[in-house]
């Protein structure tokens, strides 16, 4: 066994961005995760048996959000390093931690970036464009990867020191504050963001038509989203072929 | 063959918003607010890029892939939106909102063939999974990882083969279709934009919307309305 150096902690980060890449609906991230951990298991194994075992531990279901996978990555470099040290016979532990992992991953992971970052990050990037042509593409660019690298890269350096102890900082209700903290900021950007759009309404000829036309299916796109009663491809026709049918009217 | 650089450097886009869309990076090239005008920028017409950028942002970030579910591949679609608009556009076979509002339409039954695609190749990394195992069980880290690497190939040649073909059928039929509309619907298909701005508000507000950040979204709309009100008397 050789130990694990920083160069290691360095290529899973490098390799985490890749655990989705043959994401399969049997075992979903589980080969990703085996991926990740190649480099550990280069370094911690010297016999075929030791090492054939800790692939198949690693195989096994195992589901995160992509930036939040660090987290796991860490902590089981850390227990497999302890494993070999205090020389553990039973090596359940390991997988049962990594089921119990899953779920809060999962969960911070798809309602912080998926379901509030990425999205406000959308409508700011759209004030962006106006603002500064193919420039705010950069710029959006730039601003949305620095929560995103920073969640990779704290999850993997504190998961790594703190090993099975991370589950503790990884609780859903503790992270809720900052959550909805974020909400009424996007509520807010929205709010302006929709007057802006208004104002580059009447830089164009469509004037009042086009702002009662955006007011309108946003309130329509709203309400049908919150009934579940539209996909979102149905409402763009929907709204397009209204929209024009009410512009050929006026 | 006058545009065969740009239609490869399309294609490449198409692969590489693929792979960052699901496989790999996820640093978010392949949101069309990125990518849309920079298929603008290879076009030679930036404007187009960034329009179609601002309309197809909002509505497919609602998609949001939970436990494995996914919906439209509305990442590819806004590509091919775009790619098409651009070339409709310096073809001069219509007006731009009406060039606009067409690609779109098309882009959305491109979203969903890439969804059925993407499905596909999901079901074909299982056969990389067997693989894995039959590797760990010899050993053989070298072949996990090549295994595993394939997933990022598969999806590389789904947004490639997706946008490529998409691209070609679209610039050979929607030129005929899209030329019969008269050009004093121009106005109304202008009046469409406008609508699809608002199903991306619409739909990123059921994210954010609830009893107690409505107040929020309210105050802060009639703040920025009354300034810019404020603004303009000024002026």
């Amino acid at each position: 066994m050789a130990p694990i150096t920083k160069f290691d902690i360095v290529k899973i980060f490098l390799r985490s961005f890749y655990i989705q890449s043959s994401w399969n609906s049997e075992r979903l991230l589980g080969l990703g995760f085996c991926f990740c951990l190649i480099p550990v298991a280069r370094k911690l194994f010297d016999s075929e048996s030791e090492l054939i075992d800790f692939l198949k531990r690693h195989l096994d279901f195992f589901n995160s959000h992509p930036y939040m996978s660090t987290y796991a990555l860490g902590a089981v470099t850390n227990i497999e390093q302890q494993a070999i040290t205090k020389n553990w016979q039973d090596k359940r532990p390991i997988t049962i931690f990594k089921t119990r992992i899953v779920g809060p991953l999962g969960a911070i992971g798809d309602t912080l970036f998926w379901q509030i970052i990425r999205p406000a990050f959308g409508v700011f990037a759209i004030a962006l464009l106006f603002l500064f042509g193919i420039w705010g593409s950069l710029i959006y660019l730039l601003l949305y990867n620095i929560p995103h690298f920073y969640v990779r890269i704290k999850g993997l350096i504190q998961s790594y020191i703190k090993g099975f102890d991370i589950v503790r900082d990884l609780s859903l209700r503790g992270a809720k504050k900052y959550f909805d903290g974020l909400k009424y900021v996007t509520s807010s950007l929205l709010g302006v963001e929709a007057v802006i759009v208004i104002k580059n309404i009447f830089d164009t000829p469509f004037l009042w038509i086009g702002a009662i036309i955006f007011i309108l299916s946003g309130l329509i796109s709203f309400y049908s989203m919150r009934r579940s009663k539209l996909t979102v491809d149905m409402l763009i026709i929907f709204v397009i072929f209204s929209s024009i049918i009410i512009g050929l009217m006026v | 063959m006058e545009y065969f650089p740009e239609v490869l450097l399309i294609c490449l886009i198409g692969g590489l918003v693929s792979i960052d869309t699901a496989s790999g990076w996820q640093i978010m090239i392949s949101q069309p607010v990125v990518a849309c005008p920079v298929i603008g920028l290879i076009f030679g017409n930036v404007e187009m890029g960034i329009m179609m950028g601002v309309l197809l942002e909002l509505p497919w970030l609602i998609n949001i892939p939970t436990g494995g579910t996914h919906g439209s591949e509305g990442n590819l679609g806004a590509v091919v939106a775009a790619s098409v608009g651009v070339y409709l556009l310096d073809n001069q076979v219509n007006t731009e909102n009406i060039i606009i509002i067409a690609s779109i339409l098309y882009s959305l039954l491109v979203s969903r063939i890439g969804r059925h695609l993407v499905e596909f190749m999901r079901r074909e990394n299982v056969r990389l999974l067997y693989g894995a195992d039959r590797a760990a069980s010899v050993a053989d880290l070298q072949k996990i990882t090549l295994l595993h690497l394939m997933g990022v190939v598969y999806a590389f040649i789904l947004g490639i083969v997706l946008v490529g073909i998409s691209f070609t059928i679209g610039i050979l039929i929607l030129p005929a279709l899209v030329g019969f509309i008269p050009e004093y619907f121009d106005f109304a298909f202008g009046v469409a934009k406008y609508g699809i701005l608002g199903v991306g508000f619409g739909v990123i507000a059921t994210l954010f919307i609830s009893r107690e950040t409505r107040w929020h979204l309210i105050v802060a709309f009639l703040f920025s309305l009354a300034g810019l009100f404020l603004l303009l008397f000024i002026k």
